[in-house]
C-alpha cells in the first residue's frame, strides 16, 4: 500500500504522526500534572490548617502557663506574656474560624470564660486572698478541660484531613507517573512501529532492487528484477531492469564477437598455417627444384666449354639459358613468397645513391642500347649523396622498374628521375625520395592498373604470352617499396606510355667526399656547347647539367637544325652529338661539321648506347676524330671527364669513369681469364644480380643457396672461383670454406672470394685465415670484383698459364694493367702512383722493422696492411702475400715469430722497387 | 518652706510642686513634710539593706546579724544624719508619732518575719531586695494604720514589676504628665489633694532616679535576664526609676 506513495509522502507521514503523537502525549501529562499540583496545594492548604490547629495548641498552653505563674508569681511579665498568648490564640482562631467555625465559637467562648475567672484569681491573690484565689483558679479548670478536648478533637480531624488529602495527592501522583509511562512506552513502541514500517517499506524494496544490481554486476542477468510500486524505488527497478536488458544484449553481443573473434582466430591460425606451409613448401621446393637446376646449368655449362658441332652448341646453350630463366622465376617466386612470409629483412647501411642507382642502370643499359632506345636519368641536386636504406633492395625495384619499362618500349626512350619530395621542408636528417621511371611504351589501360600490382598479374594475359616475364615484379616492388616506407604508383596512357613512381624515406648519411659533380666549374664558365640529340629530355638533361657547371649549352634537336645553326654562323667551343638520331646518325653530323670550314677544328664529343653494334665501327669514329666518346646513359662524372680534358687541352679526371673503349663491364674477361664459377648466395636478388654482373663479364655462373648447396655443387663438378656469401643458412660461407679447404688438394680446389654485407673490421682478415682468397664488399662494385678476380685466377697456375711470366720476386705487369685501367689509362699518372708508393714504401718497411723491435703487434699489424694493398695494387705478390701473413702474426700477438717474415718482406720490396723503377724509366 | 528645704535639702535636688492651691495651704505644707519625713524613714531603712546586699546573699554565712532592731536602729542613725531630729520623740506631732511607730514597727517585724531566709546558709541570692523589702514593710504599715494613711512604692506602669505596685490612675496621670515630663524639675516632689477609695486625702508622689547600684538590674542590655530572673528594662543612669507615693487621709 505503502508503495503506492512516494518516500517523501511517506516519511512526512511518518514525522506528522510522531509529532502528533508527541504533541498529545504532552498535553495529557501537562493537564495531569495540573490537576496533581492542585492536589498537592489542596494538600498544602490541609497542612497549614492543621499547623494552624496546633499552634492555637501551642498558644494555649502558654496562655494557661502564664496565668498558672502570674497567679504564683503576681509578675507583671507573666500578665503580659498571658496577654500576648491569649492575642495570639485569638488569631489563630480567627485563621480556624472558615475552617471549623462551630469548634472556635465554642472554644472561643471557654478561653474568655478562662481568662475572666484567672483574672479574678490574680485579683484575689494580688489583695491576699488567698483561699479565694484558690477557689477560681479550681473553677477554671473546667474551661481548661473543654477547650484541650476542643482543641485536641479540631487537630485530629484537621489531621485526618490533611493526610487524606496528602495521600490523593500521592495517589494522583502515582496514577500520572503510571500514566506518563505508560503513554511513553506506547508513544515509543506505536512510533517504533511505524517507523520501521516505513522505513521497511523504503528499504525493502531497496534492498531487493540492490540485490538484483549487485547479482546483475556479478554477472547473473538471468536475475528476477523485483515489481516496484510508483514510487522512487519502483522507477529504480525499472532502470535497473533496462541496465540489465542492456547488459544482456550486450552479453549477446560480446558472446557474438567472442564467436567472431574465435572463427576469425582460427581463420588466421589457418591462415598462418597455410602460409608456413606455403613458405615452407615454397622453401622446400626451391631447394629440391634448384639443385637439379644447379645441375642442369652447371652440366650445361661443362657442355658448353667442350668442343661441340655448331648444331649441339645451339641446343645446349638453348638448355642453358632455359634453365637460367627457369631459375630467374624461381628465385621471383621465392622473393615474393619470402616479402609474403614477412620474413624479409631490410638492410640499413648507408651508401651512395648514385652508384646504386648507376648500377642499376649499367645492368639494363645494354637492353636499352640493344633496343635503340635513349636511356637517360637524372638526379635532382638537391637528392642527397648518401642514404641509409637497403641498396640491394633498392636497386631489385629500379632493376624492375627499368627492365619493364624497356621490355615494353619499342622506340623511344626510358627515363630515370630521381627528386626529393620533401624539397626544402625536409629535414637534414631524413629526407623522402622520389623515384620516377618514365617510357614510352606502350601504356597499360586505366581499368588493368589496380590489377598491375597483384601477384602473378600483368595488362592481360596476351602481354604474357608476347612479353614473358612472371608478373611478380611489380608485385614485389610493390611490397618492398612499402617495407621502406614509401608508395609506388602508376600513370599510364595507352599507346603513349607509362610513369611509374615510387617514394622512398630513408635517413640522410654523411657524405663521405664533397660533392664535385654539381658545383661551378671555373674553368669551363662561358664556355659554349652545342648539344645534338633527336631526344628532348635527354637535350634538357644535358643542357642543365652543363648550366650548373657554368656553361652556355644551345640544343639542337636534329642534325639539321645543328648545320643550320653553324653555317648561319654561330660559334661553339664544344659539341655534344648523339650517335642514335633519325636521318642522320652521330658519326655523320660529324661528318657534316668536319666539312664546314668555321667548325672544322671544334672539339666533338659521340653520345652512344651500350650494346649497339654501330657504336662499334671504330674505323667510322676514327675518320671523324671525336675527342670521346661516352655511354649512355650519360654519367655526369664522365661528362665532365671529358669536357675539362677539351677545355684544359690534357687529360683531366675529375672522378674515375668509363669510357666505352674501356667499358666496366668487359665482356672479354671470360675469354682472357675462363673459369667455372659457383655464386653461393642464399639471396634470390642477389643471386641475379651476381648471375647479371657476372654474365655482363662473359661468364655462366652456377649458383647454390648455402653452405651445403656449394658442397653439393662442389660434388658434381670443379670450379675455378667461388663467390662466398658468409650469412648463409645451414651452413655459412666460412664453414664452407673451412670444409673445401679440408677435403680439396691445393691445386684441385677453387679459390675463394668472400662475399659480404656489413663487414666488420677485422673480417677479412678473418676470412682469409679460413682459407679465402679475396674479399668483396656488398653490394658488389664490379670493379672490385673484376680485381679480385684478376687476384685470384691471375694467381691459379693452371688458369694464368701462358698469360703470366710472373716469377717470385717480380711484378705482376697484370696488376699494373689493371691499375692503368682504374686510373683510366693514364700512363702519367700511373707513373705519379708508382713514384708515390716508392716514396711511402720504404717508410713502411722502416715501420714494420721498428714494430718487431717495439714488440708492437697494433703497429706491425697497421703498417702491414698498408704495404699489403699497395704491393697488390701494384702486382707485387710475393710481397702482398708476406704482408698479408706479418698482419694476421700481428693481430695474433705473435711479433716475435713474424721477425724473419719482415726480413724476407724487406728483400721483396727492395726486387720490386727495381722492377717499379724500370717502369718509371720506360 | 524653711523645714521643708531644710529638712529635704540633702534628699531632693528640686523643688516642690503643689497642684493644689487653696485656703488649707497650711494644712497641707504640715501634710507635705510629715509625708517626706516618712519617706525619708523608709529610704533610710531601704538602704541599709541595699547596703548589706553582699552580706545577705554569702551563702556561707548564717546568722548575718540583721534582726529587727539592728536595722532600724541603722535607719535610725541613717535619718538623723540626715533630717537633724529623731523621727520619734516628745515633741512629735500625735498623729505623725503614730505613723512613725507604724513605720518602725513594720521595719522589724519584716526583717523578723524574713529572718530564716535570710540567714539560709548554701544558698547564694535570696531575692531579698532593698526593692522587695521596702514593699513588704508599706503592707505592713498599711495593715497597722492604714485607715490614717497608706505608703505604696510605684512606678511608670511599664517599669512595674510587681502586680501590687501597679500605680492607680491618679499615680499614672501624675507620673505621665508630670514627673515623666521635660520640663519637670528632676528631684521635685509633686502633691495634692485627691480622692482614694471614696476618702479624700492630700498626696505626695516623691521620684527616684536609677543610681549606679539599681542599673544592675533595671539596666542595659533591655530584656537580657538579671539575677532575679526578670528581663532588664534597659533604664539609664538618672532615668525615673520609681515613685514613693504617700497618702494621707483627711
Amino acid at each position: 500500500m505503502l508503495g503506492r506513495v512516494s518516500i517523501f509522502v511517506r516519511l512526512a507521514f511518518l514525522a506528522a504522526v510522531l509529532l502528533a503523537v508527541l504533541i498529545g502525549s504532552n498535553a495529557y501529562l501537562a493537564q495531569r500534572l495540573s490537576r496533581n499540583a492542585d492536589a498537592i496545594a489542596q494538600e498544602v492548604a490541609r497542612v497549614g490548617e492543621l499547623r494552624m490547629a496546633n499552634a492555637a495548641v501551642t498558644r494555649f498552653g502558654e496562655f494557661k502557663y502564664w496565668l498558672s505563674d502570674l497567679a504564683v508569681s503576681l509578675l507583671m511579665r507573666s500578665e503580659n506574656n498571658a496577654n500576648a498568648a491569649h492575642d495570639a490564640l485569638m488569631a489563630d482562631l480567627d485563621a480556624l474560624e472558615p475552617v471549623a467555625p462551630d469548634s472556635v465559637a465554642l472554644i472561643r467562648g471557654e478561653v474568655a470564660a478562662l481568662r475572666e475567672q484567672a483574672f479574678l484569681a490574680v485579683d484575689a491573690y494580688s489583695q491576699d486572698q488567698r483561699v479565694l484565689g484558690n477557689s477560681l483558679v479550681a473553677q477554671g479548670q473546667t474551661h481548661i478541660l473543654t477547650v484541650d478536648a476542643e482543641l485536641t478533637k479540631l487537630v485530629d480531624r484537621l489531621e485526618a484531613q490533611a493526610v487524606a488529602t496528602g495521600r490523593d495527592a500521592l495517589d494522583s501522583a502515582t496514577s500520572a507517573r503510571r500514566r506518563a509511562t505508560q503513554i511513553s512506552v506506547l508513544t515509543a513502541i506505536g512510533g517504533l512501529a511505524l517507523t520501521l514500517l516505513v522505513i521497511g517499506s523504503i528499504t525493502k524494496p531497496l534492498r531487493r532492487v540492490m540485490g538484483a544490481m549487485t547479482a546483475i554486476t556479478g554477472g547473473n542477468l538471468s536475475t528476477v528484477i523485483p515489481e516496484g510500486g510508483r514510487d522512487e524505488i519502483g522507477a529504480m527497478g525499472r532502470t535497473v531492469g533496462l541496465f540489465r536488458d542492456s547488459l544482456l544484449e550486450r552479453e549477446a553481443l560480446a558472446a557474438k564477437q567472442q564467436d567472431l573473434m574465435k572463427s576469425l582466430a582460427e581463420a588466421r591460425d589457418e591462415a598462418m598455417r597455410a602460409t608456413t606451409a606455403k613458405s615452407q613448401f615454397l622453401a622446400s621446393m626451391s631447394h629440391e627444384i634448384r639443385t637439379p637446376m644447379n645441375g642442369i646449368i652447371g652440366m650445361s655449362n661443362l657442355l658448353l666449354d667442350t668442343d661441340l658441332p655448331p648444331e649441339q652448341a645451339d641446343y645446349a646453350r638453348t638448355i642453358n639459358d632455359s634453365a637460367e630463366s627457369l631459375l630467374t622465376i624461381l628465385n621471383d617466386i621465392l622473393d615474393f613468397s619470402k616479402v609474403e612470409a614477412g620474413k624479409l629483412d631490410l638492410e640499413r647501411v648507408a651508401f651512395d645513391l648514385r652508384e646504386c642507382i648507376e648500377g642499376a642502370l649499367d645492368l639494363v643499359a645494354m637492353a636499352a642500347g640493344k633496343k635503340g632506345l635513349d636511356l637517360a636519368y637524372v638526379i635532382e641536386t638537391d637528392v642527397p649523396q648518401r642514404i641509409v636504406s637497403d641498396p640491394t633492395r633498392l636497386r631489385q625495384i629500379l632493376l624492375n622498374l627499368l627492365n619493364n619499362a624497356i621490355k615494353f618500349t619499342e622506340k623511344g626512350e626510358v627515363i630515370l628521375t630521381v627528386s626529393r619530395e620533401d624539397g626544402a621542408a625536409g629535414d637534414a636528417e631524413t629526407c623522402t625520395l622520389r623515384m620516377t621511371v618514365r617510357d614510352t611504351g606502350i601504356g597499360i589501360p586505366p581499368d588493368r592498373i589496380d590489377r598491375l600490382f597483384q601477384s602473378f598479374t600483368q595488362a592481360d594475359a596476351s602481354t604474357t604470352r608476347r612479353y614473358g616475364g612472371t608478373g611478380l615484379g611489380l608485385a614485389i616492388s610493390q611490397r618492398l617499396v612499402a617495407l621502406m616506407g614509401g608508395e609506388i604508383g602508376l600513370k599510364s596512357e595507352l599507346g603513349k606510355g607509362s610513369e611509374f613512381a615510387f617514394t622512398l624515406k630513408a635517413p640522410v648519411a654523411e657524405a663521405i667526399r664533397a660533392v664535385r659533380i654539381n658545383q661551378a666549374r671555373p674553368d669551363l664558365e662561358g664556355t659554349r656547347l652545342l648539344i645534338v640529340d633527336d631526344n628532348a629530355t635527354n637535350r634538357k638533361i644535358l643542357a642543365r647539367q652543363c648550366e650548373i657547371w657554368s656553361m652556355s649549352p644551345t640544343t639542337a634537336a636534329g642534325p639539321a637544325e645543328a648545320l643550320a645553326l653553324l653555317r648561319d654562323g654561330q660559334r661553339f667551343d664544344i659539341a655534344i652529338l648523339d650517335m642514335h638520331m633519325p636521318d642522320m646518325d652521330g658519326i655523320g653530323l660529324g661528318r657534316a661539321i668536319r666539312d664546314l670550314a668555321d667548325a672544322k677544328p671544334m672539339p666533338l664529343i659521340l653520345l652512344s648506347s651500350l650494346g649497339h653494334a654501330g657504336d662499334h665501327d671504330g674505323e667510322a669514329l676514327k675518320a671523324v676524330g671525336f675527342a670521346d666518346v661516352l655511354a649512355k646513359p650519360i654519367k655526369p662524372s664522365a661528362l665532365l671527364n671529358a669536357l675539362l680534358t677539351i677545355a684544359l687541352g690534357e687529360p683531366t679526371r675529375v672522378l674515375p669513369h668509363r669510357r666505352l673503349e674501356k667499358p666496366r663491364f668487359d665482356e672479354s674477361l671470360a675469354t682472357q681469364m675462363p673459369a667455372r664459377i659457383l655464386l653461393a648466395d642464399d639471396h634470390p636478388t642477389n643471386q641475379k644480380l651476381g648471375r647479371a654482373i657476372l654474365k655482363r663479364l662473359g661468364y655462366r655462373a652456377d649458383v647454390a643457396a648455402s653452405g651445403v648447396e656449394v658442397l653439393e655443387a662442389m660434388a658434381r663438378q670443379s670450379y675455378d672461383l667461388i663467390l662466398m656469401d658468409i650469412e648463409m643458412p645451414e651452413m655459412d660461407g666460412v664453414e664452407a670454406t673451412r670444409r673445401i679447404i679440408a677435403a680439396y688438394p691445393e691445386d684441385r680446389r677453387p679459390k675463394i672470394i668472400a662475399v659480404t654485407a656489413n663487414a666488420m673490421e677485422g673480417d677479412r682478415e678473418r676470412f682469409i685465415a679460413a682459407g679465402m682468397s679475396e674479399y668483396v664488399s656488398k653490394p658488389i662494385k664490379v670493379d672490385v670484383l673484376v680485381r679480385a678476380m684478376r687476384f685470384c685466377l691471375g694467381a691459379a697456375p693452371e688458369r694464368t698459364e701462358g698469360r703470366m711470366s710472373e716469377t717470385p720476386g717480380e711484378l705482376d705487369p697484370k696488376a699494373l694493367d689493371q691499375l692503368l685501367e682504374v686510373i683510366g689509362g693514364d700512363r702519367d699518372a700511373l707513373k705519379e702512383l708508382v713514384q708515390s708508393f716508392l716514396d711511402e714504401g720504404p717508410d713502411l718497411v722502416n715501420r714494420l722493422r721498428r714494430a718487431v723491435e717495439a714488440d708492437d703487434a697494433d703497429a706491425l699489424r697497421r703498417a702491414a696492411h698498408t704495404l699489403k694493398g699497395s704491393a697488390n695494387d701494384f702486382g707485387a705478390l710475393t710481397l702482398a702475400r708476406l704482408c698479408r701473413e706479418i698482419e694476421a702474426m700481428g693481430r695474433a700477438s705473435e711479433v716475435a715469430t713474424a721477425a724473419g717474415k719482415v726480413q724476407e718482406a724487406a728483400q721483396e720490396y727492395q726486387k720490386a722497387e727495381t722492377g717499379l723503377k724500370s717502369i718509371l724509366s720506360a | 518652706m524653711f523645714r521643708r528645704s531644710a529638712v529635704l535639702a540633702a534628699t531632693l535636688a528640686a523643688g516642690i510642686f503643689s497642684g493644689s492651691p487653696g485656703s488649707a495651704q497650711q494644712s497641707d505644707d504640715a501634710d507635705l513634710d510629715m509625708a517626706l519625713r516618712l519617706a525619708v524613714l523608709l529610704q533610710s531603712a531601704r538602704s541599709v539593706i541595699g547596703a548589706e546586699q553582699a552580706l545577705i546573699n554569702d551563702p556561707a554565712i548564717g546568722d548575718k546579724g540583721l534582726s529587727g532592731q539592728a536595722v532600724l536602729t541603722r535607719a535610725t542613725e541613717a535619718y538623723l544624719e540626715k533630717i537633724g531630729t529623731p523621727p520619734l520623740s516628745d515633741d512629735t506631732d500625735p498623729r505623725e508619732a503614730e505613723l512613725v511607730a507604724a513605720m518602725m514597727a513594720s521595719i522589724t517585724e519584716v526583717m523578723d518575719a524574713n529572718a530564716g531566709s535570710i540567714n539560709r546558709e548554701g544558698v547564694a541570692f535570696k531575692g531579698f531586695v532593698p526593692a522587695v523589702f521596702g514593699r513588704l514593710v508599706t503592707e505592713s504599715f498599711g495593715g497597722k494604720v492604714g485607715d490614717l494613711a497608706q505608703i505604696k512604692v510605684t512606678a511608670p506602669v511599664n517599669l512595674v514589676r510587681n502586680r501590687k505596685s501597679r500605680p492607680d490612675d491618679w499615680e499614672t496621670q501624675v507620673i505621665a504628665e508630670n514627673l515623666l515630663s521635660p520640663d519637670w524639675q528632676k528631684g521635685a516632689v509633686y502633691s495634692g489633694l485627691a480622692e482614694v477609695s471614696g476618702r479624700e486625702a492630700f498626696r505626695v508622689m516623691v521620684p527616684e532616679y536609677y543610681s549606679e547600684g539599681c542599673l544592675a538590674c533595671h539596666g542595659s542590655p533591655a530584656g537580657e535576664v538579671d539575677v532575679t530572673g526578670y528581663p532588664k528594662e534597659g533604664g539609664a543612669l538618672g532615668d525615673l526609676g520609681g515613685v514613693i507615693s504617700i497618702m494621707l487621709f483627711r
